[in-house]
């Protein structure tokens, strides 16, 4: 319940206090929304780079290709190329979205859901994307250095990372940029966390809460407890190419005393495997609250779910060893990690439970927002099941490393991640922006990017079994590759497919801004907190902080009158 | 709608309850940091034939221990801050503040001098691991109680400027003190650890 | 003009990949490419890669299945219960014994189906075989492998049988080995973390500087394959290549013999580059 009652700010009045400076969390959730959709941009961008260079080695990259290597005639040079996956990642994952879901969809329906005015530390949400506004010119800024920005990998491994393997400024640049990218999730965690334990309205039980605010209140805990972890390598690695200390240097190299390169692999990942549940999170909970919405029934076993969140995010932290089975670790961790990997399936079950037993005898109505979050049961389904093989630590042996964990990584994290987050701007767009997106042009929007999707990551998984190992600039040097250059190609032009299909969304959603049709206080017609303020939500959020009577998700109530097929969470529960 | 006078005095409780809920917050964050330095100084011990490694000698206690004599005065001052601002003492707080703030800075000092004493001895941040460890062990501490000294700085001021000390709510200074020694809590764990052990 | 060649020749790849990618590229039947490659692994020539492959098939087996299932609910929820055909939703929490029931024994089945028996499974196969080193009276061929920015070195005792002497077989990017005999290699690099790997024997094993990191198989075929480095390592990382030649047991020993009578003649015992290797652990 709620601590206390926030004031009603007075409505900002200058340019900057209102849209540069605010400390609303509604205008700091847009300024991450649209520094997210710039970076999945230029993400993006970077992967059609890739995706040309494996497809079509040599040839100069359409339009582009002139402009940003004039010197090799428009090919994509192979050290360029190294950086090119290596901000691929870091950007798809830190840049894009980590605002967009956990700083964009955080930041906007956590206050609006639970029922109060704003986050309980506007200042320092302001702080958070100022943060992330300096991490991103860091990291922007490594790529005019002139050796470059890092290009070992997102995982940044030493002894590559060191200076030796990494000379010039670029990788500590990157080093540094995602520790700051890191302290603003940390300091937007520390919000996230206390508004939803202090400020939840008056009768909302932590179990009244929608389950995509569960989802990000869990993300927000396991940033708050594993992004310093990262921050701590971060430094630490750091010290080593700044200071000349020798915590991960090993080899040759070695000169004045040796460290492990290895323990910086073991901090990497104690962050890093809860750092992709992180990411995932926020996306099952905004599909498990669309799917109950659409299909006018409550959501199934909807306090399981919430507790199977609570269950994976515990879980997390001991599984991380699987990413590194192939550093041979003593067999006793080898086989612990091994068995405890398969135990973190099992909250991942209960997910499909839930999704499924929720459109079971549901009235399913397939506007946009829905096909999204089915599309992403979809995708995390085969998601999830290529992530078996690669937990297991023989086909392991064999999998590390080739493609077939890219694709598998990528159903998971960017396909689910994605078509959840669409679905979200899709839903939430009246409530943000008082406007309705083109209905027909979401649903294109969606059915060229699933086709895409699917032909991009599942050619993937083909091409990574049939022995094609990864970060490689020219699969074709190898004879027996060669056999795998029409899956690659396919897989090249899945992507451009894929590529092409963002621009409706873009369009769309500037026409809806610039023209769209102006929306209702509730166009889908559900009871969570934000659909009783009108579209869209007013600076204040909230005249009256609503006192809370029953679930969010009591839809479909044979005893309801009015033709109403659903109660807002501010009406008295009708029984049954 | 209930009273302005107890709307705002359980504002104010709401707002401390949330402050502390962000303090602790943030010390597990800062906890979780300093947990993998542990982690890494525990690999690198554990695994090293002998310890220092290299043949190198220990490092000499005297710093370390004047650095922990400073700290432990400095929270021990700094709860006399907060016993004497509850009690409305304001001419013993601002002393106590002071006085805490200075041996704050002084403990700074004193690790100055330690750099400064490993490097006349050749003892560089390069010169292996067990110089390494000293040195980011070090180096992440004083960068956190950099950020201390700037809370304090801010609390003290505002005991200088108060004109009813009680007003300064006690969860403020709770939540300052807690960070305060959290971080007195983690250079005695360093000292133990690196130096003594 | 370039521009619209360029589009023109775009959708004109979009076609011909799409075709050729499902196999109508013009080419004849008797042409060497067999497009069903594309959904196998290379050749197994190992003793113990079927271990993994049957591993990898069974668990694809299962995934079919259940995923199958999944889709079944999905589709056909979405399809019989669309709201034109179903206007009244079915109201409930999920919370009634049958529904828990129900979740849970498929989610039993599906633990145990896949999940216990996959890492059971596995586990048998580490202890008994991955990590069930050969020991010296099986007379192991064995080989040090240094990984460096960006090649392969191997390393073959001599004469001698003692690692790191003037009589040493070294090569680069070469690595020749027998069939039907245990070998078990010892691996590190100079530099950056790569690793050591072998498709057609389903192996790989990171090769790190400082550490010693180990790997036995048993190859069954003579013939030339590839190895590759399976962790990045710096710009040339797709350049790091190296060539495995297979030999049947006599053609091994003579293939040896006459590269350690050649180690002898031109190894410089001056050249402080020859002695990369360490004592065998």
């Amino acid at each position: 319940m709620a601590f206390y009652e926030q004031h009603a700010h007075p409505a900002p009045k200058t340019f900057l206090s209102k849209y540069i400076f605010s400390y609303d969390h509604k205008v700091i959730a847009k300024q991450f929304l649209w520094s997210g959709i710039f970076f999945l941009g230029i993400g993006g961008i970077m992967a059609m780079l890739i995706r040309w260079t494996l497809a079509y080695p040599g040839q100069s990259f359409p339009i582009l290709g002139q402009l940003l290597f004039p010197h090799t005639g428009g090919v994509v040079p192979p050290d360029t190329y190294a950086m090119l996956f290596t901000e691929h990642g870091t950007i798809m994952i830190f840049y894009a979205i980590t605002p967009i879901l956990i700083g964009g969809f955080g930041n906007f329906c956590i206050p609006l859901m639970i029922g109060c005015r704003d986050m309980a530390f506007p200042l320092l949400n302001m702080l958070s994307y100022w943060f992330f506004f300096i991490s991103s010119v860091v990291l922007l800024s490594a790529l005019f250095t002139p050796l470059g920005a890092a290009a070992g990998g997102w995982t940044s491994y030493p002894t590559l990372a060191l200076t030796f393997g990494s000379p010039g400024i670029g990788q500590t640049l990157w080093y540094l940029a995602i520790f700051i990218v890191g302290a603003s999730s940390i300091l937007g965690a520390i919000n996230y966390i206390t508004t939803v334990i202090t400020l939840r309205a008056p009768g909302m039980g932590y179990f009244d809460m929608p389950l995509t605010i569960w989802g990000i209140w869990m993300t927000a805990i396991l940033n708050a407890i594993f992004l310093p972890v990262l921050g701590a390598g971060c430094l630490l690695v750091i010290f080593d190419r700044v200071f000349g200390t020798t915590f991960f240097l090993a080899g040759a190299a070695a000169t004045t005393g040796s460290g492990d390169p290895i323990l910086y692999q073991h901090v990497f990942w104690i962050f890093g495997h809860p750092e992709v549940y992180i990411l995932i999170l926020p996306a099952w909970g905004v599909v498990s609250d669309l799917l109950s919405f659409f299909a006018r029934k409550p959501a199934f076993a909807a306090k399981a779910t919430a507790l199977s969140m609570v269950a994976i995010s515990v879980l997390s932290i001991l599984v991380y060893g699987h990413h590194m089975f192939t550093t041979q670790m003593s067999p006793l961790l080898t086989q612990s990690f091994m068995t405890l990997t398969m135990t973190i399936s099992i909250p991942s079950a209960i997910f499909f439970g839930n999704w499924l037993g929720t459109i079971w005898k549901g009235s399913i109505r397939l506007d946009s927002p829905m096909l999204f979050a089915l599309g992403v049961v979809f995708v995390f389904g085969l998601g999830g099941l290529t992530g078996l093989y690669l937990g297991t630590t023989t086909t392991d042996f064999y999998l590390h490393d080739t493609y077939f964990v890219v694709g598998h990584f990528h159903y998971t994290m960017a396909a689910s991640v994605l078509l959840g987050g669409f679905g979200g701007i899709y839903f939430w767009m009246p409530k943000m922006f008082g406007v309705m997106m083109s209905e027909f042009w979401a649903k294109v929007h969606f059915w060229i990017s699933m086709m895409g999707i699917n032909g991009v990551f599942m050619g993937m998984i083909f091409v990574g079994y049939g022995g094609m190992h990864r970060r490689i600039y020219n699969p074709f040097f190898y004879e027996e590759l060669r056999r795998l250059i029409p899956m690659n190609e396919f897989v090249t032009v899945s992507a451009l497919i894929l590529g092409a299909a963002q621009f409706i969304f873009l369009i769309n959603f500037i026409h809806a801004l610039v023209k769209g049709k102006p929306a209702s206080d509730n166009p889908w017609k559900v009871g969570t907190l934000e659909w009783t303020i009108p579209s869209p939500a007013p600076h204040y959020n909230f005249k009256e902080i609503p006192v809370v009577k029953c679930g969010p998700h009591e839809l479909g109530n044979p005893n309801l009158k009015d033709g109403k097929d659903f109660q807002y969470q501010t009406e008295e529960l009708v029984k049954v | 709608m209930s009273s302005a006078g107890s709307l705002a005095e359980s504002q104010i409780e709401g707002k401390n309850f949330a402050n502390s809920i962000a303090m602790m917050i943030s010390l597990i964050s800062f906890t979780m940091l300093f947990a993998v330095l542990f982690l890494g100084y525990a690999v690198f011990r554990f695994n090293a034939l002998e310890w220092p490694p290299m043949g190198m000698e220990r490092v000499d206690l005297f710093i370390p221990s004047m650095s922990t004599l400073v700290i432990m005065l400095s929270s021990l001052t700094f709860w006399g801050v907060g016993s004497f601002i509850s009690s409305a003492q304001k001419k013993k707080a601002e002393l106590m503040g002071t006085l805490s703030l200075l041996l704050g800075v002084l403990f700074v000092g004193t690790q100055f001098i330690l750099w400064e004493t490993l490097r006349s001895k050749g003892i560089y941040q390069g010169t292996g691991i067990y110089a390494s460890l000293i040195y980011g062990f070090t180096w992440t501490h004083v960068g956190h109680m950099v950020l201390a000294i700037a809370l304090k700085t801010w609390l003290i001021l505002m005991v200088f400027r108060a004109k009813e000390v009680r007003d300064i709510g006690q969860n403020l200074v709770r939540n300052v003190s807690m960070f305060w020694h959290f971080l007195g809590i983690v250079w005695i764990l360093i000292y133990v650890v690196l130096f003594v052990l | 003009m370039s521009g619209i060649f360029g589009v023109l020749s775009f959708f004109g790849s979009v076609v011909e990949s799409l075709f050729s990618s499902i196999g109508l590229d013009g080419l004849s039947v008797n042409q060497s490419t067999d497009y069903w490659d594309i959904t196998v692994p290379p050749e197994d020539i190992s003793v113990h890669g079927h271990l993994i492959d049957w591993l990898f098939n069974y668990t694809t087996y299962m995934n079919i299945f259940f995923f199958v299932l999944v889709c079944i609910g999905l589709f056909g929820f979405t399809f019989i219960y669309h709201h034109k055909k179903n206007k009244t939703p079915h109201f409930t929490y999920g919370n009634k014994k049958a529904h828990i029931w129900t979740v849970t024994i498929i989610g039993i089945a599906v633990f145990i189906g896949i999940d216990a028996t996959i890492s059971t499974i596995s586990n048998n196969d580490l202890k008994d075989v991955f990590l069930n080193w050969p020991k010296d009276k099986e007379k192991p061929v064995k080989i040090e492998v240094m990984a460096q920015q960006w090649a392969w070195k191997f390393r073959y005792a001599g004469a001698d049988g003692v690692f790191n002497t003037q009589d040493d077989v070294v090569t680069t990017n070469d690595l020749r080995l027998p069939i039907n005999r245990k070998v078990l290699f010892q691996i590190t690099s100079k530099d950056v973390i790569h690793s050591f790997f072998i498709p057609n024997a389903r192996r790989k094993v990171d090769a790190m500087p400082g550490r010693i990191s180990r790997l036995w198989f048993e190859l069954t075929k003579a013939g030339k394959y590839p190895i590759v480095c399976a962790e990045m390592c710096g710009t040339h990382h797709y350049l790091m290549g190296a060539k495995l030649i297979t030999y049947t047991p006599e053609d091994y020993e003579s293939w040896l013999g006459q590269a350690q009578k050649l180690a002898v003649q031109t190894n410089d015992p001056e050249d402080l580059n020859l002695y990369w290797g360490w004592k065998w652990e």
